[in-house]
């Protein structure tokens, strides 16, 4: 017996359907569940390495930004209510397998006097350009697009669609931490 | 293909039905799928088939690392060693990447030596031989390109002693070892090519030689045993 002709491949399919349970249904559907099991297994392995990166918390902590009620007169007294401190704090962030790199992230600390404190993100939350403290006017003005938030955040004029992001924010042993950002709601 | 068979069937049949209106797959699947085998099939001859599906999982193991893995003497290492460490289940998916790999060198000689032992090569299939052998000559050098990959000591001083056979080769050695560096020295340049001939140049020829091979066995038949 050598090469199959073509009316011998032909005769093979008119297997007759209505037969119940034949030999080579059973193979079909044995050849399918273990293809299957394959595939569900490469996918249950495979799926989790490529999706988890995404779900990541990143959870900074808490990264120290200042002392309060400091006896310096060179140094802003951060006791006093009203007072708007643009600053930055600096903290170690790791990127995947990349060395552990020192990231600077601006923002403004307002004062509400005691242990009240308020840190903005220093980013506009229309497109994200950074912000500048007016002194005068008591507002923070962004460049981009005109943007005008009061010192409370609220956005007074312009086009963003909520007011300005916060950090989450603590006072322990007179000095203040800052740690996540929480996004306002719009 | 009846109406009347249609109805009271399963949504899987009768999805497989819409499709098999529009495109006409009962019949071409049917012949593929029910093709008949010659008698004196032996386990023996799975062997091929075994390789095969050491490649699909090197295919889709590979795809995941591919993700994280980076080319570069800066970061090879240390995006190996994080997958390892910081991915979940991703020691897992670079060690079937490896065992797989083991696996298919070793199944892919089964495979030679039982069409070998069979004289299966012999007239009219010798062109799928020669496809055959040029193939099993892209699993080594997947082998040896992939081994270079992790950059760690024991990837860079194998490679080395490889490149360093190539060298020995009387008269063209020396270029053959300058074209596998890249350059007169390891490093990132060998790298990169090693990564490209890798994942892009082999996976291509061997796809393309895995069409011929199938095509070939169904043309022709399996060859029955001596």
């Amino acid at each position: 017996m050598s090469e199959v002709t073509d009316e011998q491949r032909d005769s093979t399919q008119v297997a007759p359907q209505e037969a119940r349970f034949t030999r080579r249904r059973m193979l079909v559907w044995t050849a399918g569940v273990s293809a299957a099991t394959v595939a569900a297994a490469l996918g249950v392995i495979g799926l989790p390495p490529v999706i988890a990166p995404a779900l990541r918390n990143d959870n900074a902590g808490w990264t120290a930004l200042g002392r309060i009620g400091g006896s310096d007169p060179e140094v802003v007294d951060l006791s006093v209510a009203g007072t708007v401190v643009p600053t930055s704090f600096i903290r170690t962030v790791t990127d995947a397998y990349l060395p552990p790199q020192e990231q600077e992230t601006p923002v403004f600390l307002v004062c509400g006097g005691g242990d009240q404190f308020t840190i903005f993100d220093a980013r506009c939350t229309h497109l994200g350009c950074p912000l500048s403290w007016s002194s005068t006017s008591r507002e923070f003005l962004c460049a981009c697009h005109g943007a005008v938030y009061n010192e409370r955040g609220e956005v007074t004029d312009g086009p963003p669609p909520r007011p300005l992001d916060r950090y989450e924010s603590k006072v322990e042993d007179g000095v203040l931490y800052v740690g996540r950002l929480r996004e306002s709601e719009s | 293909m009846s109406p009347a068979r249609r109805s009271g069937a399963g949504p899987l049949a009768r999805g497989f039905d819409a499709i098999d209106e529009r495109l006409e797959v009962r019949r071409p699947l049917s012949r593929i799928l029910n093709k008949p085998l010659p008698e004196g099939i032996t386990w023996y001859h799975c062997f091929g088939g075994m390789t095969f599906f050491t490649f699909v999982v090197l295919a889709v193991t590979g795809v995941i690392l591919a993700f994280y893995y980076v080319p570069s003497p800066d970061h090879a290492r240390a995006s190996v060693a994080w997958m390892d460490s910081s991915l979940p289940l991703g020691s897992v998916v670079r060690n079937l990447h490896r065992w797989s790999a083991y696996a298919m060198v070793v199944l892919v000689l089964c495979h030679m030596v039982r069409v070998f032992v069979h004289a299966a090569y012999r007239k009219p299939r010798e062109l799928n031989w020669v496809v055959g052998v040029l193939m099993l000559l892209m699993v080594l050098a997947f082998g040896f390109t992939g081994y270079l990959l992790p950059w760690d000591q024991k990837a860079y001083w194998a490679t080395n002693v490889g490149i360093n056979m190539a060298d020995s080769v009387p008269l063209v050695g020396p270029l053959i070892a300058d074209l596998l560096r890249g350059g007169p020295e390891l490093g990132a340049l060998t790298l990169l090519r090693f990564y490209a001939a890798h994942v892009f140049v082999l996976p291509a020829g061997l796809i393309l030689g895995l069409i011929f091979h199938f095509a070939m066995v169904r043309r022709q038949g399996i060859a029955t045993p001596l």
